[in-house]
């Protein structure tokens, strides 16, 4: 395959060895499986699950990006005659399809080991919540990696941008002002719609509203047209 | 209309350091080396051109368009080797290649042929389908300026092109360049590589501390610095040969065996030698010492040249 665009350079280079492919999803299974299997209280293993996917799309994405900046690959996009919209937009998409191949199997599990049978808008509910999730993490991640410099300045960050992600989101009990602070904050959260869509799949796949089953539609229909016009469109647009 | 103009340009990233009001116009079809030590200014001055750093002041036009940090409509006229090769390590060089190439509009057939001749000049033909994390420095370095030349650009921007690389592929480069110039396209090229750059280079420009302390023809650097030839003949037998009256010898010297004379060029030579012929002497070898680019570069740039 001879990638024409940024995305399809991008999924070729990560999907191009068989080993760091395994290891990926391997990694995620192994710290997934706990949240699955292991006996703990429903909402555990939805918020466990969530912290996992910020880890991969959130921290790795800026950690990743913040390498290959070291490593010349920006100065190198920034220097072909491609816009930068379709530059950003197609690593933005590029990360999220890694990272949906790595923590897609996780609750793909939690699906069949507690969610079955469950209702197919309870899953699509939870597809659609983990896909804007892992594009908004991805994003965020993004966003850090411009923001800082060194490799040091990013695990830091990362780091503490994955702690306010978790307390933000209301994965973990606060009390007092703060309490208000994530009630406010968390409806806007894609984490948090992740967490209920994946408590919601697992106990009680009726609890699911319309709504929501909707959303997670749309989420998936917008993502898989976007990619499918990023990998099956001729060679990309030019800015000559 | 110039290919790269640059009016007093400054970019400043520490005091005595980046480029310091250098004025330069490189017409279309030459192909332009900056020489300098490390830290001269060579890469600042490339990034400029490719609007990776801040102009501080002064302008700058790269093949008639205004560049400043962020500036891009001309990236698409330019194919860019800088210092370091980034590429995508799980990708084959052929697929890394595929993907510059087609960046730039270039597809089909017309890309496949174009990408194979240059893999083949480049000694990388038996490579291309191999992962660039199995690639040497040098490969790495061959594949980037496959890269550049894979759309035949208007302008080529080439920092320390021949870093690395080994000897066969620095006389293809060579090769390649003199071909671009005879196409009428432009090259930049920033490097250390002195010798190679006098083969090269239509015109040089020497940087010191972010400011050009010369520029002109390699001939005319080489002139400028010292003018003169020096002869050493070795004669076959132990005679005595008066000086020489003649135009253009300007100092004639023996000691047994050994002639030495500075001539003005090679022309004056065969006078010389006939002079010497002319009292029964036997020539048995000639060695003729100029000034290199390199003298040239040291003396211009503050250091004496060597004996």
């Amino acid at each position: 395959m001879t990638p024409s665009n940024v995305l399809q350079l991008e999924l070729a280079a990560a999907f191009s060895s068989r080993r760091a492919l395994a290891l990926r999803v391997g990694v995620a299974l192994l710290l997934g499986l706990p949240f699955v299997f292991a006996p703990m209280p429903l909402r555990a293993r939805a918020c466990g699950l969530c912290v996992l996917t910020v880890f991969v799309s959130f921290f790795g994405a800026a950690v990743g990006l913040v390498r290959r900046r070291a490593e010349g690959q920006w100065t190198r996009l920034a220097l072909l005659p491609i816009p930068r919209s379709i530059v950003w937009s197609d690593l933005l998409l590029a990360g999220g399809v890694v990272d949906l191949v790595q923590t897609a199997p996780v609750v793909g599990l939690l699906a069949v080991v507690h969610g079955l049978p469950t209702a197919g808008g309870a899953l699509l509910s939870a597809a659609g919540a983990l896909c804007a999730c892992v594009l908004t993490l991805n994003a965020l991640g993004m966003l850090l990696a411009v923001a800082v410099r060194t490799n040091a300045e990013v695990h830091l960050a990362g780091a503490l941008g994955v702690g306010v992600l978790v307390l933000l989101s209301g994965l973990v009990p606060t009390a007092g002002p703060l309490a208000g602070v994530v009630a406010a904050a968390s409806p806007f959260s894609p984490v948090a719609w992740l967490e209920h869509a994946l408590r919601a799949m697992a106990a009680d796949a009726s609890s699911v509203g319309r709504h929501s089953v909707l959303a997670g539609s749309l989420v998936l229909l917008i993502l898989a047209a976007w990619l499918a016009a990023r990998t099956v469109g001729g060679p990309r647009e030019s800015e000559e | 209309m110039a290919a790269i103009e640059a009016h007093n340009l400054t970019c400043a990233h520490a005091p005595g350091r980046g480029v310091c009001g250098v004025s330069l116009a490189v017409d279309a079809g030459e192909c332009y080396a900056v020489l300098g030590r490390n830290g001269s200014g060579k890469s600042t001055l490339t990034r400029l051109l490719l609007g990776l750093e801040p102009v501080g002041g002064g302008s700058l036009a790269v093949l008639g368009l205004p560049v400043a940090r962020g500036s891009r409509r001309h990236l698409g006229r330019l194919g860019v080797c800088l210092d370091t090769s980034a590429h995508w390590e799980a990708l084959s060089g052929w697929q890394n290649a595929c993907f510059v190439a087609q960046a730039y509009g270039r597809n089909g057939r017309a890309l496949e042929g174009r990408l194979a001749w240059l893999f083949d000049r480049a000694g990388l033909a038996p490579y291309r389908d191999e992962p660039v994390a199995t690639y040497s420095f040098g490969m790495r370095r061959k594949l980037a300026l496959v890269e550049a030349f894979c759309h035949e650009p208007e302008l080529a921007v080439l920092d320390e092109p021949t870093a690395g690389v080994d000897e066969q592929f620095v006389v293809e480069l060579a090769d390649l360049l003199r071909q671009r110039g005879a196409r009428g396209q432009t090259t930049w090229i920033a490097s250390n590589d002195v010798e190679w750059a006098a083969c090269v280079a239509s015109r040089v420009a020497f940087l010191e501390a972010g400011r050009l302390v010369a520029e002109g023809t390699p001939e005319g650097l080489i002139r400028e610095v010292s003018p003169l030839c020096e002869v050493h003949l070795v004669l076959a037998g132990s005679v005595r040969v008066p000086p020489p009256a003649l135009d253009g010898v300007r100092a004639f010297s023996q000691d047994g065996t050994s002639l030495r004379a500075l001539i003005g060029d090679s022309r004056h030579l065969p006078r010389l030698l006939e002079h010497v012929g002319s009292t029964g002497a036997e020539v048995a070898r000639v060695e003729v010492a100029r000034a290199t680019l390199r003298d040239a570069f040291l003396l211009k740039t503050g250091r004496e040249l060597g004996p």
